[in-house]
């Protein structure tokens, strides 16, 4: 009698097991997404951030576009270390992807003191969604009239214009850490670690002399007329600042935004990666996300994730060439 | 007005008692162990760096409050051992030590399986460690409530908040939706 | 008066049946929501936008603002009741709030809350309404040396808090200075004591040690045998006496006018309003011997410049974009999803919008007070549960709490060490409330003295040729100096060897 019982549940056991197994072991990737098998996308930020906020906005398109749940998980923490070093340790099998913000994944990996266990091979970009060029910005009533203006002044007197950004090796004191390698300029950044709030709360008390920033950060205030933007640091001029010209047109080759876009754990099959990027495409360029980004004041740039993977590599070797200047420059 | 807990926080209404033992020892661990805190935190602190370029570098508040902090130690058991013949000072709260170790322990525990459990079964399993255990309560409400914080728990979170607690790493479990 | 025209057309959309609906739910979700322990506004704002997604954006932001209320007051209900605080800003509630309750007069505290955070509330959103874009100019004048020079002064009330023992205070406020070390430092941006792990990167949370330091050594000194239960009032207590509101009156004054300045300064979070109001009610109130013991003081005081620092933290977002707050910065994103820019060119281009949201502030602050005060018998019955069943529910719900913060089980470990160390702490008779103080305002002191040295390269003395800066400094010294200038003794001091 015990014998049988003992059998039945050794079998019925294994019978579950199996099935558990089954289900959460990788299937088929023909078969991926697996009917109710939800796609988490980890958020390595805090909710209501802007990179939360833009996954917000995509999750519910990639949903219809795959057929599934797709949860978004917040990991926040250590400026988005947190999170990507838990999309880095997470199964290869296409139902974990995340959202990343450059510099921030750019830069972790490659300040040893910053202890991050991955690198960028440890991801596999899937698709880029927004390119937030950076601004340089001075006071309405500031006697710069132009880029050319404060940076000879600038070159002139050393440290004599106080700058912001939002903390130390981030990407705005990267991008002043470019200016004084092309120009010689040596601006005096504080560190606002509490965020671009409070960075341009300093600005608009002139605290500050001058404010390097993201465009979605000052599109309000330009429209107020409280800051007049010099130059923008992309490659084109950004839609939202028609009348600002760039900085390679003001003569300076500087090129620094922040990029926003999804990856998976390096070591996805590829199909399963062919199915997540043609969704992410729709859903990145669907009308109605173009617009909900629009108003948060981000920029809908698609890349696919070849190309995405060729910006970061890109922007990797300029952060790597300005990182000693950066790292003197602190303290 | 009374003189009794100005601001430290409520006390139990406990009779005033002499001090055991067992406090004096408790004080005199805790003075030994803020010195310690502090000399490891002085140390470590000088390796930071005391002074950067326009100010106080990383290591200097930490050395700073370090010193302070191994002088209030000191300051503190001077001061006790000069107030031990007085009748024993308002002790602080009762403790009693089963409850807490019961308390402190299964949290442990819990924090410890819940990412390999899984919140539902881990929390289920502590809801019944101190509703029938520890509380003595009957059968029918410890499994109800620890159901209810559990499973149900993890599933309005899941549902009403979207909010994800930790579901179990172990995949045979997992495919049951714990 | 154009602003009255204006707030009543605004108050007739606040008020059409549809809206005050949307802001009842609101405010009856974000209660709920803050009522668990570690889920603070921030975050409970931030689970229910999607709820608001699909409304129109006036009664979108109508809702969301009263979930805001909601929590706010959510963790104030923990607070008092279990000692357990919801949120940041209800930390230094615990004091006075828990002991009303073991005294019997939950309801009167949880009552006095709610009609101190009605009166908070509303005198600001009036004061956003009459005076925002002066009041938003003035928010800016506050620079990082300024802000340096304001923490140092709530600094300085630690001397206020002391109780019996100085040195003992100093220890706990060292011990929260130390605490707020962990992390990446301003300064070099490289880690600081977090011995490896990218966890403690951030510094410890906040919100994992106080649910540790007070709830959780809340249930561990209490002995298991206690088979009476906390005094579970009858209907007559529920309810604040005359003698209570005649004293709670000064508190709530200053606590208005504390919490709505701080309000408008943006980087200050509403735990540092609620902290500085209960300084002040140490230092200025008339039954300060009291506090600790369970005055009503100190549960009106904080309270109230809680309620009066969110809705003055509004100021800065409506006139300038700029939000004060983590809390603030979630509503704002809210806001831009549903297409409106916060800011002055809010009431240029859709002042119809703009007007009907401030007027639902107004509306809100009401539905927050008539909803909670009936509710107050409720909230209090929670205490009628056998107290060790109620022990197991809390300890579950504060495990959630602690894990919900960074969504990590490392966090409920720091509610667990930070439980025992609160215990300790309360054996020796140490205060926690100089902690939690240093532990707020350590961080932002050092970074504002980062940055206002990065401002003047190098150079300290911008400190005493700012005058804001040098007012506050002086301010700042005098309170410190002030039991030994025996100015106004605090009394609890009087028989103490000082250290």
């Amino acid at each position: 009698m015990k014998l049988r019982i003992a059998a039945t549940a050794v079998a019925l056991t294994t019978v579950i097991a199996a099935c558990g197994a089954q289900q959460a072991g990788g299937g088929a990737a023909g078969a991926w997404p697996r009917k109710g098998k939800p796609i988490t996308l980890i958020v390595a930020f805090a909710p209501g951030a802007a990179v939360d906020a833009a996954a917000r906005v995509v999750a519910p398109v990639l949903e219809k576009e795959l057929g599934t749940n797709v949860e978004v998980e917040n990991r926040p923490g250590a400026g988005g270390l947190i999170g990507y070093t838990a999309l880095s340790k997470s199964r290869p099998d296409g139902y974990t992807i995340g959202a990343t913000s450059s510099p921030s994944i750019v830069i972790s990996p490659l300040d040893p003191s910053r202890g991050a266990t991955y690198t960028r091979a440890s991801f596999q970009p899937l698709g880029m969604q927004v390119l937030d060029p950076m601004l340089v910005g001075v006071a309405p009533d500031s006697p710069y009239q132009n880029l050319k203006d404060l940076i000879e002044a600038v070159k002139a007197k050393p440290k004599s214009v106080t700058v912001t950004t939002t903390g130390v090796q981030t990407g705005e004191h990267f991008a002043l850490a470019d200016i004084q390698q092309k120009t010689q300029a040596q601006f005096a950044p504080v560190h606002f670690s509490e965020g671009a709030a409070s960075a341009i709360a300093a600005f608009l008390g002139k605290h500050v002399d001058a404010y390097v920033g993201n465009v979605s950060d000052v599109k309000p205030h330009v429209a107020q007329g409280k800051i007049k933007v010099l130059g923008v640091m992309g490659a084109e001029r950004s839609p939202f600042l028609p009348d600002v010209p760039t900085f390679a047109e003001q003569g300076y080759q500087i090129d620094a935004a922040t990029a926003r876009g999804y990856v998976a754990p390096a070591g996805v099959p590829a199909e399963v990666r062919t199915k997540i990027e043609a969704a992410l495409k729709k859903a990145i360029e669907d009308p109605a996300v173009v617009a909900k980004m629009k108003d948060l004041g981000l920029p809908t740039v698609y890349k696919s994730g070849q190309d995405y993977t060729t910006y970061w590599a890109g922007q990797e070797s300029n952060y790597k060439q300005a990182l000693p200047l950066v790292r003197n420059e602190k303290g | 007005m009374s003189h009794e807990s100005a601001l430290a926080q409520p006390t139990h209404p406990e009779p005033a008692e002499p001090a055991p033992p067992s406090d004096a020892r408790l004080r005199t661990g805790t003075q030994a162990a803020l010195v310690a805190l502090a000399v490891y935190v002085a140390v470590e602190s000088l390796s930071l760096g005391l002074w950067a370029s326009f100010g106080p570098g990383p290591g200097f508040f930490p050395f700073v409050l370090a010193v302070a902090l191994g002088l209030l130690g000191v300051a503190w058991f001077v001061q006790s051992l000069r107030a031990r013949p007085a009748t024993g000072a308002p002790a602080g709260e009762r403790v009693e030590a089963g409850h807490a170790v019961a308390v402190l322990g299964s949290l442990v525990v819990l924090a410890a399986v819940m990412d390999l459990l899984g919140y539902q079964l881990s929390v289920f399993l502590f809801l019944m460690f101190h509703l029938k255990w520890r509380a003595g309560r009957g059968w029918v409400l410890s499994l109800a409530l620890a159901l209810a914080g559990s499973a149900g728990v993890f599933h309005g979170f899941e549902q009403g908040l979207m909010v994800q607690l930790p579901p179990s790493a172990v995949p045979f479990l997992a495919g049951w939706g714990l | 008066m154009d602003v009255l025209a204006d707030l009543l057309g605004g108050l007739a959309t606040a008020l059409s049946p549809q809206n005050l609906l949307y802001a009842f739910i609101g405010c009856l979700l974000g209660t709920l929501i803050g009522v668990l322990p570690g889920i603070g506004p921030v975050a409970g704002v931030a689970l229910l936008i999607p709820l608001t997604l699909n409304l129109d954006p006036t009664s979108a932001i109508i809702m969301l603002a009263a979930i805001f209320y909601g929590t706010q007051y959510g963790g104030t209900i923990t607070s008092v009741l279990l000692n357990t605080p919801g949120e940041a800003a209800s930390a230094i509630t615990t004091i006075d709030g828990y002991a009303m309750t073991r005294k019997g007069r939950a309801g009167a505290a949880l009552t006095i809350a709610a009609l101190g955070s009605f009166v908070g509330g509303t005198i600001a959103t009036a004061g956003l309404v009459v005076a925002a874009k002066p009041l938003g100019d003035l928010g800016l004048r506050i620079g990082p040396p300024e802000f340096f020079s304001l923490m140092v002064l709530g600094i300085s009330l630690l001397v206020a808090l002391a109780g019996r023992s100085m040195t003992k205070a100093l220890i706990s406020g060292v011990l929260g200075l130390l605490i707020a070390m962990v992390g990446i430092d301003p300064v070099a941006g490289a880690p600081r004591f977090t011995f490896g792990s990218d966890r403690l990167l951030d510094g410890i949370s906040f919100v994992a040690v106080i649910i540790g330091l007070f709830g959780l050594s809340e249930i561990l000194v209490t002995a298991r045998s206690r088979s009476a239960q906390v005094v579970a009032p009858g209907l007559r207590a529920l309810l604040p006496g005359r003698d209570d509101l005649r004293r709670s009156a000064p508190a709530i004054a200053r606590g208005t006018g504390i919490g709505f300045a701080l309000g408008l300064v943006p980087g200050m979070t509403g735990s540092v309003s609620s902290l500085l109001a209960y300084g002040a009610e140490r230092r200025f109130g008339r039954h300060r011997a009291e506090l600790g013991t369970g005055a009503v003081e100190g549960v009106a005081g904080p309270e109230t410049a809680n309620n009066a620092h969110a809705n003055g933290a509004l100021v800065p977002l409506f006139t300038l974009g700029i939000p004060a707050s983590p809390t603030i910065a979630v509503l704002m994103g809210a806001f831009l999803q549903q297409g409106l820019t916060p800011g002055p060119t809010l009431f240029a281009e859709h002042a119809d919008v703009a007007w009907g949201i401030i007027a639902s502030l107004f509306v809100g602050n009401v539905i927050l007070l008539v909803l909670n005060v009936p509710l107050v018998g409720l909230w209090t019955s929670i205490l009628r549960i056998p107290y060790p069943v109620l022990t197991a529910v809390i300890l579950t719900f504060m495990v959630v709490g602690a894990y919900t913060v960074n969504f990590t089980v490392f966090d409920v470990f720091v509610m667990v060490g930070f439980g025992l160390l609160g215990l300790v702490l309360r054996r020796l008779d140490i205060p926690l409330a100089p902690l939690v103080l240093t532990l707020v305002l350590g961080p932002l002191m050092e970074r504002s003295l980062r940055e206002s040295l990065e401002l003047s390269q190098g150079d300290f003395t911008l400190f005493l040729t700012r005058p804001i800066c040098l007012v506050l400094l002086v301010i700042a010294l005098v309170i410190a100096a002030s039991p030994l200038l025996r100015l106004r003794k605090p009394a609890a001091l009087a028989e103490d060897p000082e250290a």
